[in-house]
């Protein structure tokens, strides 16, 4: 058998496993082309494997997205997360990264908007603890135009109050919040009003500062101050140009 | 080939402050790689800044999981790119993996998995190190996986393997005696025979750890204590070799640092005075 045959046939086996629909399978192609003892079996060896495949895996998820966890009880967020990773099963050297199209296979799987929801934004609180703290502008900074985004900044428009799930740990009714997260030494999120978040998207598109708070619409010079002095204390703005970082 | 750095231990967020207030008696550490990339689309994250601090008192490696030498699949550039970078700010003694494979068709199952013993498998992953060492410009340590499943299509046995495949690509070897306990159970095998056939002047690293006895088969869980047989293999490994750089690896249930130092005291009496070395 060559190598990539091999592999192809003992990945499968890992992946079709632990799934209701396929439990205890072992493949005649791989049964055939394995080892076994009297003690050990060929099915109890593979079962070693599998589980720490999926263990692995699972429980790494679940550190991910501790409040949906809590909302959704821990069997139907595990059922939730093996056809995860079934259908989107990882493909970089990290686990840090597995958790990233979590709210994509929600979406397609037509789960609750607001869960969705909770998921992009557990994700961001997740991911962006990866990202190194990029220094504050000085006023100096600023005279020089030396102002940037930083690269740490999540926005988030929903028809949900997803801070106040996140924080009381249960779904709440409908109600439109716009969310900015960002990492300042520790993760920090604010609620922000549609129009700034709208100029923080834009900048984050590659908008000038002025273009930006045009994409806002029709806002009053006061307005406009106010949102940037709101930006800069909550440390939406670096120093640092995108390629130094 | 590779200097003896003493005894060390793997280096884990639980000791971090720790290590860093107490500078306790240990040698050198041992960091995971794959804990400093940061994400695919970032810089390398701020706990590099802790590990650069732990570098100005101790030697620190780097051990990786995520290579994937032995993949069907072509080496991850991204990964590689990364691991320079590391290795450009941390300065390790040395840099070490499996010799396994991790996934295929870019799927990766994060787990070592096994590789046929065959010839096709050492011109692959042969190639793969000699790519490797070409990009980072060192010699690389392979370590020895331990195993639940053995193709029946193999050619030679695990040691032959390893010792071939390091031989051509002129690497390293991390010997896990743990590992080649749990899979000498497993597999029923006699691990005496095993270190016969390792070329020891490759060898730069042992690694030690404990693991889980489910009494048919050892799952290697690095959550126990050294095991009897594991420590024989090491005082046969001392009566083979000369003492070589040593770390006991401990991932789950992590007692606290003194008890570990305590665990690894006892690789350091079998060198200092125990055992009788080769010349």
């Amino acid at each position: 058998m060559l190598l990539k045959d091999w592999q192809n046939i003992f990945y499968q086996e890992l992946q079709n496993r632990n799934l209701e629909r396929s439990k205890s399978f072992i493949s005649e192609e791989l049964k055939n082309n394995i080892t076994e003892t009297r003690s050990f079996t060929k099915e109890s060896r593979m079962q070693v494997y599998a589980y720490a495949f999926w263990a692995r895996q699972v429980d790494s998820l679940l550190d991910d997205y501790p409040v949906l966890l809590v909302i959704l009880g821990k069997k139907a967020f595990k059922d939730l997360l093996k056809d995860y990773i079934y259908y989107y099963p990882s493909t970089n050297y990290t686990l840090a990264e597995l958790g990233r199209n979590l709210s994509k296979f929600m979406q397609d799987e037509n789960m609750p908007k607001e869960l969705c929801d909770l998921a992009t934004f557990e994700w961001h609180l997740f991911e962006l603890e990866y990202f190194k703290v990029e220094a504050r502008p000085t006023a100096t900074d600023i005279e020089k135009g030396d102002c940037y985004l930083k690269a740490s900044v999540r926005v988030l428009q929903s028809d949900f109050p997803v801070i106040n799930m996140y924080e009381e740990e249960k779904v709440l009714p409908a109600k439109m919040q716009s969310v900015v997260i960002v990492n300042n030494g520790t993760i920090e999120y604010y609620e922000v009003e549609p129009e700034a978040a709208v100029i923080i998207k834009a900048i984050q598109s590659g908008a000038s500062f002025e273009d930006a708070i045009l994409a806002a619409g029709d806002l009053s010079p006061e307005k406009v101050q106010e949102y940037f002095q709101d930006f800069m204390e909550s440390g939406f703005f670096t120093s640092e140009p995108l390629a130094t970082r | 080939m590779f200097p003896f750095l003493g005894f060390g231990l793997g280096l884990r967020n639980k000791h971090f402050k720790e290590i860093l207030a107490t500078t306790p008696k240990v040698d050198w550490f041992e960091a995971i790689t794959e804990n400093y990339l940061g994400l695919s689309d970032t810089s390398a994250s701020d706990s590099i800044e802790e590990l650069l601090k732990i570098r100005q008192n101790y030697p620190i490696c780097l051990h990786g999981v995520s290579l994937s030498i032995g993949s069907a699949d072509a080496l991850n550039a991204n990964y590689l790119k990364k691991w320079k970078s590391l290795i450009d700010i941390i300065e390790p003694e040395w840099v070490s993996d499996h010799l396994c494979w991790t996934g295929v068709l870019t799927k990766n199952s994060h787990d070592l998995l096994p590789l046929p013993y065959t010839k096709e498998a050492i011109a692959n992953t042969v190639t793969k190190i000699k790519q490797v060492q070409d990009f980072l410009g060192r010699r690389i340590l392979m370590e020895n996986v331990s195993s639940y499943v053995e193709a029946s299509f193999s050619e030679m046995n695990e040691a032959e393997f390893l010792a071939e495949v390091c031989n051509q690509a002129d690497c390293g070897i991390l010997l896990d005696l743990n590992n080649i306990f749990v899979s000498s159970y497993n597999h029923g095998f006699d691990p005496e025979t095993y270190l016969d056939k390792i070329p020891w002047q490759r060898v730069g690293q042992v690694h030690l750890a404990g693991p889980t006895d489910k009494g048919s088969h050892m799952i290697d869980t690095h959550d126990q204590p050294v095991r009897e047989e594991t420590w024989k293999l090491y005082q046969s490994m001392l009566r083979r070799y000369k003492p070589i750089t040593t770390m006991i690896e401990w991932d789950d249930k992590i007692p606290p640092l003194t008890e570990l130092i305590g665990h690894l005291d006892v690789a350091r009496r079998f060198v200092n005075q125990g055992v009788v070395l080769a010349p």
